[in-house]
């Protein structure tokens, strides 16, 4: 019952909406796009040709006894042997496929039929209908299935046809409780609110929008439940409660070898091969059918790693420019950094080209929209870019004058250590939610330090002192869903804290909370830096953030900082034109009080996908298309104080 | 309080379940009396069957009746052998409960493991072996697998009895056999479970502290994805309990599941319904106590129990 289980309780469908394939044919398409998909398929339609035509094909009479030969091995006149009363066990098993698959066909539709409607019934009705359903499903699924189809069987007598009702029955509440589920969550769609509320007929809402929508979850479910309600009924037939002797089915086959199995275990071998193969088949497209329909199993649609690896492309060339030596006594210098995501199209380039250094005791804002590159590029700084999915391709990065690239397990970990700490956007993920705050803190503490658990624990209360937090001793036992938004950000602040680091990396530490609280965390950390000398590398979309706080600011556009320089000049007369629109577009900017905010016009640029030129190009209003915005990428100059990265930059001088 | 609840909830199914499984001989077709009987029985034998069920009684004293056999020996007793069923039912299920119990614990330990070493590389060799491996395992006829173990190791290696439930080697086989299928699903359950955490801030968090991948996964990550796991480890016992029925057929271990299928072709009315009940009882109580433990592990849940 497991199986359908993880289906039934993962509906999801608030979101499977959005990916359900709009025609018969997209399905198909998908479906034997995975290899899961393609065997599974393939086995399934092989499996319903043998029942249909199986005993046609059969070679010799399944029926025939032949006391001569009984109990004989594998031949070429009986390809897999006969049994004990002589007849032709490959001729059964061709035979037997109708009963067998027949019968797992028979209890999906019969558990269907009924399951459905009462289940869509439920999520229509509601109220007492609704409570009677589930009371009734909660009792029968209160008895293990194979325990039930027994107690069916037992009422109703051993046979085929009971085996089926026996077999369906169990599988009832499975499509009622799913139906239920996934009818509720598409009634509560507002389109179907909408249509309901506009008088829509009952009948018309649930035969126009909810079946249709349904309908790829409950097909998913009835092709895994089918792979389970055969084994059952094969289960059951093995225990000699099914399919009566002489008619052959695969169970029953199986439960007569049973005497057999020491002294001539083929007779076993053919009929349990037939089933598991069939199981298998129903599985493997019951998983296909689920990644198309429930996004929430997408790992598995995930093409296999080494199939990747054929299609990976090489990473474009880097330009081999000869980097510039990093700073020395930076915190962190990083050098023609350039990163790349792993796609099925290959890499996608996300840092394109990244040079910044941070000195002890300063702040560098790294400004830009999402999807710039300005995460990934914190991520690769503190060591913790997922290799799974992002690469650096080229560049340095080093932190204290130690490279952090290529490094062994433990002197990265090492390095983590003594140098890194980190402060995420949300605080109530970045805190593991079933530990407590001590335990967390301890272990950031103790990791590399020799000190004894007393000590620990007063360093552990210290540094909840520091960061403000009240009552420190009484909040270590605390879990985090015990503490507010800005509580919660501050007790990441005191982990970050706990090894001392050179280099404090914030990505949107404040854009979580509300703005009284934004201020007293910006204060806070202004405050340990002071005491500290820590470098801080702050990631914002905010630039009247990095005007109060930062000493430094780097605005980063598709993966390249395009001006960077002190917070002083590059605001007090920002030089590119990207710049310049965000300026344009922020909320209470010192020379736009009182003016309209402006968008920057044009889409975000597709990674992977960038104009020709200059990537700002198709936004920029300088541009007005002329040649030398089309021709390169504009090289990094020295303008007025800043870098900046525009070929026309002393226009705005 | 979620306590209280929860048993709140579980009453009246338990209700329910006696019920249905009283109401079990009334659902016959025909006169139960006259089938045990036999077609050529007499009117008087019929009328003596009748008796022994108590199919002549008023409902109510039937029903009490029925209740009281769960712990009285001589209101309920085995048509076939005349012993009472409360003593049939005791003396068989401590077989069933250490294949269950052995089994659920392998498949645990194995699962997880597996579960584990496909996250840590998806899409690797392993992970495509283990999933391979897992697909095989949901979709293997148990009593199929339990037939070619016993082929292998017990008669063609003769490393370990085929039948019967004397020794402790006996049992080896049956649990093995019995933990593929909850192996494969933990190792599904954990796989999708750590992968899905594997995206998660508070892992990054730890990576910063310097600590090493085994202890973010183990004790960050896992931990979290074992919560959800005590859900579907209750699910698995269940099962695993009724799994026995085919089981205990296979490999000859007088326990529970055998007692029922042998009742079920005798048609022994009485022992069917004492261990249908009993399963049901098992499973609804099994079900009661994963929420239970559920709920307590995560330290969210348990606060909100205590705020309400």
């Amino acid at each position: 019952m497991s199986v359908m289980n993880t289906v039934a309780s993962s509906p999801a469908p608030d979101r499977a909406l959005d990916f359900v394939p709009k025609s018969r044919w997209t399905v198909l398409r998908r479906l034997v796009s995975q290899p899961k998909g393609i065997v599974g398929l393939t086995l399934v339609v092989l499996y319903l040709l043998l029942a249909i035509f199986g005993p046609a094909l059969a070679p010799q009479d399944a029926f025939r006894q032949n006391f001569a030969q009984t109990l004989q091995r594998p031949s070429a006149a009986h390809w897999f042997g006969t049994d004990q009363l002589g007849r032709d066990v490959f001729s059964r098993i061709l035979v037997g496929a109708r009963a067998t698959l027949g019968i797992g066909v028979g209890g999906v539709s019969f558990a269907f039929l009924i399951g459905v409607p009462l289940g869509v019934l439920a999520a229509w009705r509601r109220g007492w209908v609704e409570a009677v359903v589930m009371r009734a499903i909660d009792v029968m699924l209160s008895f293990p299935d194979i325990v039930f189809a027994l107690a069916v069987v037992a009422i109703l007598g051993a046979s085929t046809q009971n085996v089926i009702i026996a077999v369906g029955v169990v599988s009832i509440p499975v499509f009622a409780r799913t139906a239920r589920a996934v009818t509720l969550s598409i009634l509560a769609e507002p389109y179907i609110e909408g249509s309901i509320s506009l008088g829509a007929s009952p009948a018309r809402v649930i035969l126009r929008h909810v079946l249709p929508n349904i309908s790829g979850m409950l097909m998913t479910l009835s092709t895994l439940l089918f792979a389970s309600t055969l084994l059952s009924a094969s289960g059951l037939g093995f225990l000699g409660l099914g399919t009566q002797p002489p008619h052959p089915e695969w169970g029953t086959m199986l439960g007569e070898s049973r005497s057999y199995i020491r002294s001539h275990p083929y007779l076993a071998t053919f009929p349990g091969l037939f089933l598991a193969v069939s199981a298998l088949a129903f599985n493997l497209l019951g998983d296909a059918l689920r990644t198309i329909y429930d996004p929430t199993s997408r790992r598995t649609a995930r093409p296999a790693r080494f199939l990747d690896l054929l299609r990976r492309k090489r990473a474009p060339a880097a330009p081999t420019a000869a980097l510039l030596p990093p700073s020395p006594g930076a915190a962190v210098s990083v050098r023609g950094l350039r990163m790349a995501y792993h796609s099925q199209e290959g890499l996608l380039e996300v840092v394109r080209g990244v040079d910044l250094d941070i000195m002890p005791g300063r702040t560098l804002a790294v400004v830009g929209e999402s999807g710039s590159g300005k995460s990934t590029l914190l991520r690769a700084i503190g060591t913790l870019a997922n290799p799974q999915e992002v690469a650096v391709t080229a560049g340095t990065i080093e932190i204290g004058g130690e490279s952090a690239l290529g490094l062994a397990p433990e002197a990265l970990r090492d390095l983590r250590r003594r140098k890194i700490g980190i402060v995420f956007q949300d605080a109530a993920n970045a805190l593991n939610p079933v530990l407590t705050v001590g335990q967390q803190l301890t272990e950031a503490v103790q990791t590399g330090s020799s000190l004894d658990a007393a000590a620990v624990r007063q360093r552990c209360i210290d540094l909840l002192g520091d960061v403000n937090i009240s009552d420190p001793e009484r909040r270590l036992d605390m879990y985090p869903h015990q503490f507010s938004g800005g509580m919660k950000q501050r007790i990441v602040i005191a982990i970050a804290l706990a090894q001392d680091p050179d280099v404090l990396l914030a990505d949107e530490p404040t854009s979580a909370l509300d703005v009284t609280i934004q201020q007293q965390i910006l204060v806070l950390l202004r405050e340990m830096q002071r005491k500290r000398g820590m470098a801080i590398l702050l990631v914002t979309h905010d630039l009247n953030l990095v005007a109060r706080f930062a000493d430094d600011v780097a605005v980063m556009y598709a993966g390249r900082l395009v001006e960077s320089g002190h917070v002083a000049t590059v605001l007090a007369r920002t030089l590119h034109p990207y710049t310049q629109a965000l300026r344009a577009s922020a909320p209470g900017g010192a020379e736009g009080r009182g003016k309209r905010l402006l968008t920057i016009a044009g889409e975000p640029p597709m990674i992977g996908a960038l104009p020709s030129g200059c990537a700002f190009r198709p936004r920029c209003q300088r541009s007005q298309n002329r040649s030398q915005c089309f021709a390169e990428e504009p090289a990094i100059r020295l303008v007025a104080s800043r870098q900046v990265a525009c070929c026309f930059a002393e226009e705005a001088c | 309080m979620f306590v209280f609840k929860r048993l709140g909830s579980a009453l009246p199914t338990l209700f329910a379940v006696s019920l249905l499984v009283f109401f079990f001989v009334d659902l016959i077709p025909g006169d139960p009396a006259q089938i045990l009987a036999g077609p050529t029985a007499s009117n008087e034998e019929i009328e003596s069957i009748r008796k022994f069920l108590g199919l002549n009684e008023p409902l109510l004293t039937r029903y009490g009746q029925f209740l009281r056999g769960m712990w009285d020996p001589t209101a309920a007793t085995s048509f076939r052998t005349h012993r009472p069923v409360v003593v049939e039912l005791s003396e068989r299920l401590p077989n069933t409960l250490i294949v269950a119990i052995g089994g659920l614990a392998i498949g645990l330990i194995v699962g997880t493991i597996s579960g584990i070493v496909c996250a840590l590389r998806p899409g690797g060799i392993a992970d495509m072996v283990i999933t391979l491996l897992t697909l095989a395992g949901i979709s293997m006829p148990i009593y199929w697998l339990g037939l070619l173990c016993i082929w292998f190791f017990a008669v063609n290696l003769g490393w370990l009895p085929a039948a019967g439930a004397t020794t402790p080697a006996h049992f080896v086989l049956p649990i093995l056999v019995i933990a593929t299928r909850p192996a494969a699903m933990f190792s599904r359950l954990v796989a999708t479970s750590l992968l899905e955490a594997m995206g998660k801030d508070y892992l990054d968090t730890a990576r910063a502290k310097g600590l090493s991948e085994t202890r973010v996964l183990l004790f960050h990550a896992l931990r979290n994805s074992l919560i959800a796991a005590v859900s579907v480890a209750g699910v698995q016992f269940g099962g695993m309990l009724g799994g026995s029925v085919v089981t205990e057929t296979v490999f000859g271990i007088p326990g529970v599941g055998r007692l029922l299928v042998d009742a079920v072709s005798r048609a022994d009315y009485p022992v069917i319904q004492y261990a249908i009940l009993m399963f049901a009882f098992f499973f609804v109580f099994i079900n009661l106590a994963t929420d239970l433990i559920t709920q307590w592990l995560d330290p969210r849940t348990r606060d909100e129990e205590r705020a309400t």
